[in-house]
């Protein structure tokens, strides 16, 4: 594959990915900010933040320990794992079987919950709200890494953190100039594409722990991620059309 | 809040169990089959680009019927 196409790829998929995931943080940490106060939820969104910084400096040299043929295989199967998960969930969504993500709803639904912690509140620091904004930034924040260290297999840990950095301080920014949930941001078809290209990269880094010698090397991704969204719309497709024939 | 955090955890990766088992099955089939020299790795690497999308697809259609019952 060309040095374009390999960034493109690569630093794409990053992005993509770690930009719904960061948008989902967000959604949560601006709603814990809302109705608790925003030094709670900013001293549980950092505290994550340093959790994941010192997991990564741990675990991070331990790669380079691993047999490449076992991390081909290890991540190949769990970007399999997480991309067809994704995938099958975008499917769902875009013929109407499961609801589309709403991050307003969702930001409505957090403060609800935390209005509701706030009358059992008492004096002291602001345990619950804490506790929310860290776990929510914990879990999509190990989702960005999990992406990082997956896509960046190859060679290119660099390319694909620069690509899931941008997207981070990207929608930090925009968080921080809209103070609202970021309800414009297409969440389905991002995570179609991301679904697309995870599963692509899953079943290329698979094939290769077993030796498989793809044709064309890494321009097979380009292949494969091709593949899997034909299949993707055509079940959109004939589904869609079924459902409107019932109706 | 292990509990809590080890849940969704989990659920990054498994959330419909048959496409996840699937999965495994398939991918462990093919490498034993490969690693144990009765299939050769170019054969291993069209079984998993037919099998994949077709798990994909088996699971969504099943989970619309399943909707569709309910």
């Amino acid at each position: 594959m060309s040095n374009v196409a390999t960034i493109v790829s690569v630093a794409g998929a990053s992005f993509a990915a770690s930009f719904v995931e960061a948008v989902e943080a967000l959604t949560v940490v601006l709603a814990v900010g809302f109705m608790r106060g925003w030094r709670s939820s900013l001293a549980g969104a950092g505290a994550a933040l340093a959790a994941l910084a010192l997991m990564v400096a741990a675990l991070g040299p331990l790669i380079g320990l691993v047999p490449l043929r076992a991390l081909q295989a290890l991540v190949g199967i769990l970007l399999l794992l997480f991309g067809l998960r994704w995938l099958r969930k975008a499917i769902l969504r875009a013929i109407g079987i499961i609801a589309l993500h709403d991050e307003a709803e969702a930001f409505a639904r957090e403060r609800r919950g935390l209005a509701e912690a706030e009358r059992k509140r008492g004096r002291g620091l602001d345990w619950v709200a804490w506790a929310t904004s860290f776990k929510a930034v914990l879990l999509e924040g190990m989702e960005v890494v999990f992406i990082v260290i997956a896509v960046g297999a190859g060679g290119l840990l660099w390319l694909a953190s620069a690509g899931a950095l941008a997207a981070c301080v990207l929608v930090a920014a925009i968080g921080a100039a809209a103070r609202g949930p970021l309800s414009l941001v297409p969440e389905n078809a991002l995570k179609f594409g991301v679904g697309v290209m995870l599963s692509a990269f899953g079943l290329f880094w698979t094939g290769e722990s077993l030796g498989v010698a793809w044709p064309g090397g890494d321009a097979a991704i380009l292949a494969f991620a091709a593949m899997f969204l034909a299949v993707a719309l055509a079940l959109v497709a004939l589904l869609r059309e079924r459902r409107t024939e019932a109706a | 809040m292990i509990a809590r955090i080890v849940e969704p955890l989990i659920g990054l990766f498994i959330e419909d169990g048959l496409l996840a088992a699937g999965t495994l099955i398939a991918v462990a089939a093919v490498a034993t089959l490969t690693l144990t020299g009765a299939l050769p790795t170019a054969v291993a690497g069209l079984m998993l680009v037919f099998a994949l999308p077709a798990l994909l697809a088996a699971s969504v259609l099943l989970s619309v019927k399943r909707a569709r019952r309910q």
